[in-house]
């Protein structure tokens, strides 16, 4: 497929221009996808521009579906999502929710927000293709605080049964949640990691999430696995990266840092 | 009065043997019931196991993506046990899943009541609008089993 020209360095600035600009809350856990998702969109999804139901995609899953700026951001400049909806977002005329809706014009695949859906989802259409001896690939982006949600480990018994080489699932892991570090509620990442990597141990990756470079290595792997069993990502990331007040700070999940006195002010600008 | 599990997949089972696109997703149940689609349609019948919420929403990703999912399950375990997966992910994407719950009307009252809800499960059935809950009679069932198969959208299915 031909290489799209999405920078992520761009994605960023615009993803930090849009949450500032409609005062929305879930900047910090959307800034933490921007190079899983640039990548992904850039070099690997199978997808078509001028039809975001052609049958033949990729499906991606943002199961984070309350991060979902970046993911905005994306479909935007590859022009499934029209710029008025980005400029109307967070007011009543906005189709655009602050977590993910269905939308097939748009190419979001499923609705998302209530977490530890997306995984078991994601099982279903990865079989489904499967059995129907179609090669569309399934990506699901699960955040490491999401994890705890029983239903993913459940969907990760039936991943098993069903052998999913088509499955690539990615644990953003910015090592914060709603309200804490995640290791104040439960395990650790090294932890998650070492329990995730027990599923599938064959096709486990860990990588810093920001590395291009080493996307890039992990992506060729799966969408060239033969090993006849789905793969799993935990991509080590900065919840808030590039901001540096919002970075690691567990008050910015929900909240705006214009709330705080931050003001936008485009690069160009400075 | 609803009717044995029996009867009910044997008249779905009519549909099922003759479309590749439905795909049954039982909850480690159905000895005797489900030997047909076990047996000849293994391909496309699964054990799903002791995992409702992944199996609702596994059969919500699979009507997305052109399957016909049927579930089969204990009705108070697919209820309530994935209520949210039910409302979430195939009532809000308006999903053509068969959903045929087992034991209603207190069918297993002898196991107590992990296994009965009276029929508090057509109460939180009814909550969803979209959502066609059906109890054939056998003077019903070939024509409510039709009518599951042309509905466009979720079907829940009650059964003893």
């Amino acid at each position: 497929m031909n290489k799209k020209n999405l920078d992520s360095n761009n994605i960023r600035e615009k993803t930090i221009e849009f949450a500032c600009k409609t005062t929305a809350g879930h900047l910090a856990p959307s800034l933490s996808t921007v190079e899983m998702l640039t990548v992904l969109f850039n070099d690997y999804l199978k997808y078509d521009q001028t039809d975001a139901s052609n049958e033949t995609r990729d499906r991606l899953i943002l199961s984070k579906g309350h991060g979902c700026y970046a993911y905005y951001v994306i479909l935007n400049q590859l022009g499934f999502i029209p710029n008025c909806e980005l400029e109307n977002f967070n007011t009543d005329n906005s189709t655009l929710k602050g977590c993910l809706v269905q939308n097939s014009k748009y190419m979001i695949e499923a609705s998302t927000g209530s977490l530890g859906h997306g995984l078991p989802l994601a099982v279903g259409m990865a079989k489904s293709f499967k059995l129907q001896n179609k090669t569309n690939k399934v990506i699901c982006i699960v955040g490491d605080g999401e994890m705890q949600e029983g239903s993913n480990y459940e969907s990760l018994i039936l991943a098993t049964q069903f052998k999913l080489d088509n499955l690539l699932i990615i644990v953003d892991a910015n090592k914060l949640q709603a309200m804490d570090f995640v290791t104040d509620v439960g395990v650790d990442n090294n932890h998650l990691a070492q329990i995730l990597k027990g599923f599938t141990p064959n096709n486990f990756y860990e990588i810093d999430g920001h590395d291009e470079y080493k996307l890039k290595e992990t992506y060729n792997s799966f969408f060239n696995n033969t090993n006849e069993t789905f793969s799993i990502l935990v991509a080590h990331t900065t919840k808030g990266k590039g901001l540096q007040m919002i970075e690691n700070e567990s008050k910015y999940h929900y909240r705006c840092p214009t709330e705080d006195g931050y003001i936008y002010v485009p690069k160009e600008e400075i | 009065m609803a009717i044995s599990k029996n009867f009910v997949m044997k008249e779905i089972y009519k549909y099922f043997k003759n479309d590749d696109k439905y795909v049954l997703l039982a909850g480690d149940m159905g000895f005797a019931v489900l030997d047909n689609f076990f047996n000849n349609h293994k391909e496309r019948a699964y054990n799903t196991g002791i995992a409702e919420q992944a199996s609702v929403g596994m059969a919500a990703g699979m009507a997305l993506t052109g399957l016909k999912p049927i579930i089969y399950s204990q009705i108070p375990f697919l209820v309530m046990r994935s209520f949210e997966q039910i409302r979430y992910d195939i009532c809000e994407h308006n999903l053509n899943v068969l959903m045929v719950g087992v034991g209603a009307d207190n069918y297993f009252h002898a196991l107590g009541r992990s296994h009965c809800m009276d029929k508090d499960d057509i109460y939180l059935m009814s909550l969803f609008k979209n959502l066609l809950i059906l109890e054939p009679t056998e003077d019903s069932l070939e024509q409510d089993i039709k009518n599951a198969i042309e509905y466009d959208g979720p079907v829940y299915i009650r059964t003893l």
